[in-house]
């Protein structure tokens, strides 16, 4: 297997007997915590897990080639930073959307969708605490209205906890209430705290 | 004045039975009404909102935006706020708990929504429901997804307001499954002669022939797990011969009667043929309860039971759909009897019926006191103070021989029957078919007391009835002793049942229901020629005769 990082060869051996696992190894050996993944080219096309699926389908023997472009993690979460609204405003959308199909529809139809918003927003999330990590953020000293982006986190993880309550209990009414009042009025806010998270990074 | 009372007089303007039924229900002990987030009431059953717990008023704007054009038909009052925006439009509301809706009375003044919406706790109170949209509340259509689904089955099968049902086929082919014995089996073959004089083709499968081969099983001394390797075989057999004679002969509706041995897989393979297939359950819902298992399954679900059968049947997500016994005027007619038929078949009081237990009690304690009485009928004791009174052995008698009694007695008691020892006089919701048959053979008839028998005959005009023991022998004393009276009762009786309760009247409605309204064109079904006929040929009789 020929393996490029940013256009260089990369000559070490790495292990893992499918994509994933290859990936895995390559981050810990030849990125570390600096850099991060930005695009990945298996055999000289795109990897895009909607036509290749998961990376831990691919099997090692089915890669030729492996390409990777990588970006400085710092550079990644300012970029995050600067486009959370573009991640937020769908989720927001989406939350709403999901919320209607509680009151509305059957709940399998809109427990698919919650799914869904639900994995965008612990992505979202996810992000977050890398940013966080990575540009060395003190989330207590950034606050709006009074409240702290810590506070703000603590609030998030604890309506998460209640929408997984009112899942288990089958509560549909009150999930989407959940949904529509308290993580959208929450999501509102990260909207205006992001931008002086970043103003925070950037000084 | 409270909301419950201002609620109460709104809904008493144009639903007072329904006013004055939910004032004597206590409210849902499971449901509290909550002050949500933002004021208003909100509804909470068990651990579960049924409405939002934070803005229920933007909540139910929100749903009525999203209700369906046109008049509707809701599942779940709630606390009305989805309702409240469409009180304009034509609106009629499914609250299958009454005691939610005596709970949601009291929580917020919804008068004015009252005033303008047709409301029913059964979906038989609901009406007609042509052209209407479903639109449930989901909460509720979670919580009760059986009846939701009865609902919606119901809207289904009904036209919609745009719609103009089409008029059935002139000549609707169908399909009649019996049982293979039983008392059900000649109400079957009725039914059939019934619809063929209503201008059906009709095709009755002969599944009595089985009987015989069904008698080993039945009267085996195996048990019954070597039974069930006989008895699922045959089941199926008979299921697929049913289907098969359905491909062949392509029935717009299949008439499946009690007991016949169809599973639920073969009563969905028929409908899958585009039959409508229609089950007449004419048993007591209490002691055969393997309706449970089966009413879902069909299109139509009839049966000749109250309100406490269709809330069971709500539940079930069964379309059903009451429908009373019935004579055959064929077979159930006043008859000129010889002098040593009346003698055989005669009394001056007589019974023809079953030795259920509750029969045997009450006639051995009559008995006993001095009541003089006349058995005809299976099952009743070989020994003890009615055995001597038993006729005819204590066979099974055919329906010829049944008729005589009826034709034969001074005065035909009627007890309905239980298998609880204890249940005394006029303790059933149901009308047995004795009720209509004896009047249709013209004769005199004690009945005691059921629910329901008021809306079949008047009593005291068309129909004696007593509601104690005592009453009964008082009646019956009374009733020998004034012959006119009798003729004028039996006389009436005769005019009401042949006027509304024969077979032909029940096959009449059932074409309706099932598969909508006769042609205009075509005559009216209610007596057929042939049935008109034979009742002129019988005017000379006249009925109420003594023994």
């Amino acid at each position: 297997m020929e393996v490029m990082v940013d256009g260089k060869p990369y000559a070490e051996e790495l292990a893992g007997g499918n994509l994933q696992e290859v990936l895995n190894d390559l981050m810990g050996r030849a990125l570390g915590d600096e850099h991060t993944l930005a695009e990945v080219r298996v055999n000289g096309r795109p990897y895009q897990e909607a036509e290749l699926g998961p990376a831990e389908s691919v099997p090692r023997e089915a890669i030729q080639r492996l390409e990777v472009e990588t970006i400085p993690a710092r550079e990644l979460a300012l970029h995050f930073l600067s486009h959370a609204d573009d991640y937020l405003g769908p989720i927001m959308a989406a939350v709403s959307k999901v919320a209607e199909l509680f009151r509305l529809s059957d709940e399998v139809e809109a427990s698919e969708a919650y799914l869904g918003t639900l994995e965008s927003l612990q992505l979202f999330l996810q992000v977050l605490g890398s940013s966080r990590q990575v540009l060395g953020l003190d989330f207590a000293a950034v606050s709006h209205e009074g409240v702290s982006a810590a506070e703000r986190l603590e609030r998030l993880s604890a309506l998460v906890g209640d929408l997984l309550s009112a899942q288990e209990q089958e509560d549909w009414v009150l999930l989407a209430d959940i949904l529509q009042y308290d993580l959208n009025q929450e999501l509102a806010a990260w909207q205006r705290l992001v931008p002086l998270i970043r103003e925070q990074a950037l000084c | 004045m409270d909301h419950l009372h201002r609620n109460l007089l709104a809904l008493a303007q144009h639903q007072p039975e329904l006013a004055a039924r939910l004032e004597n229900t206590p409210p849902s002990s499971r449901a509290e009404v909550l002050p949500s987030r933002t004021g208003p009431p909100a509804l909470r059953l068990g651990r579960r909102w049924l409405t939002s717990s934070v803005d229920p008023v933007a909540e139910g704007r929100r749903l009525a935006q999203q209700a369906p054009e046109g008049p509707l038909a809701a599942f779940g009052f709630g606390l009305g706020y989805h309702l409240e925006p469409l009180a304009g439009r034509d609106l009629v509301v499914w609250e299958p708990e009454a005691g939610l809706l005596r709970l949601a009375l009291s929580s917020r003044d919804l008068s004015r929504l009252l005033s303008r919406v047709r409301l029913g706790v059964s979906l038989e109170e609901l009406g007609e429901l042509g052209g209407r949209s479903f639109y449930p509340l989901r909460p509720y259509a979670r919580l009760y997804p059986a009846r939701a689904e009865a609902l919606a089955r119901r809207l289904e099968a009904e036209p919609r307001g745009d719609e103009v049902r089409p008029p059935r086929p002139a000549s609707p082919r169908v399909l009649v499954v019996p049982p293979l014995l039983g008392g059900s089996l000649p109400v079957a073959w009725w039914c059939a002669e019934a619809l063929a004089e209503l201008g059906c083709r009709v095709r009755s499968l002969p599944l009595e022939k089985m009987s015989p081969l069904y008698d080993l099983i039945r009267f085996s001394r195996l048990g019954e797990d070597r039974l069930d390797r006989v008895r699922a075989p045959m089941i199926s057999f008979l299921g697929e011969l049913t289907l098969m004679a359905a491909e062949e002969f392509a029935p717009h509706l299949v008439l499946v009667l009690a007991q016949a041995p169809l599973s639920v897989s073969a009563v969905r393979a028929l409908r899958r043929t585009g039959a409508v297939v229609a089950f007449w359950f004419i048993e007591n819902y209490r002691h055969m309860t393997y309706f449970r298992e089966v009413a879902g399954a069909y299109d139509h679900f009839f049966h000749i039971q109250g309100q406490e059968l269709a809330a069971e049947l709500e539940s079930l997500g069964a379309n059903h759909a009451f429908l009373p016994l019935a004579a055959h005027p064929p077979v159930h007619r006043p008859l000129e009897l010889s002098p040593r038929e009346r003698l055989r078949w005669g009394a001056q009081v007589g019974f023809m019926g079953c030795g259920y237990p509750n029969r045997v009690r009450i006639f051995s304690r009559l008995v006993e006191r001095g009541f003089r009485l006349r058995i005809w009928g299976t099952s009743w004791p070989r020994q003890g103070p009615l055995a001597p009174l038993v006729a005819e052995g204590g066979r099974r008698l055919s329906s010829r021989e049944v008729v005589k009694v009826y034709n034969a007695c001074a005065v035909v008691v009627n007890l309905h029957s239980s298998p609880e020892p204890t249940d005394g006089v006029a303790s059933q919701d149901f009308v047995n078919p004795r009720t209509l048959e004896v009047p249709a053979c013209g004769g005199f008839q004690l009945v005691d007391r059921v629910r329901g028998l008021e809306d079949l005959l008047r009593p005291g005009r068309e129909v004696a009835v007593f509601t104690r023991e005592e009453e009964l022998v008082e009646m019956a004393r009374h009733y020998l002793a004034h012959p006119d009276q009798r003729r004028r009762i039996a006389a009436a009786g005769y005019r009401r049942v042949l006027a509304e309760h024969t077979y032909y009247h029940r096959m009449e409605r059932l074409l309706t229901h099932t598969l909508g309204p006769a042609a205009e064109d075509r005559p009216p079904a209610e007596a057929p020629a042939a049935a008109l006929e034979l009742l002129a040929a019988l005017g000379a009789q006249a009925p109420g005769r003594g023994a």
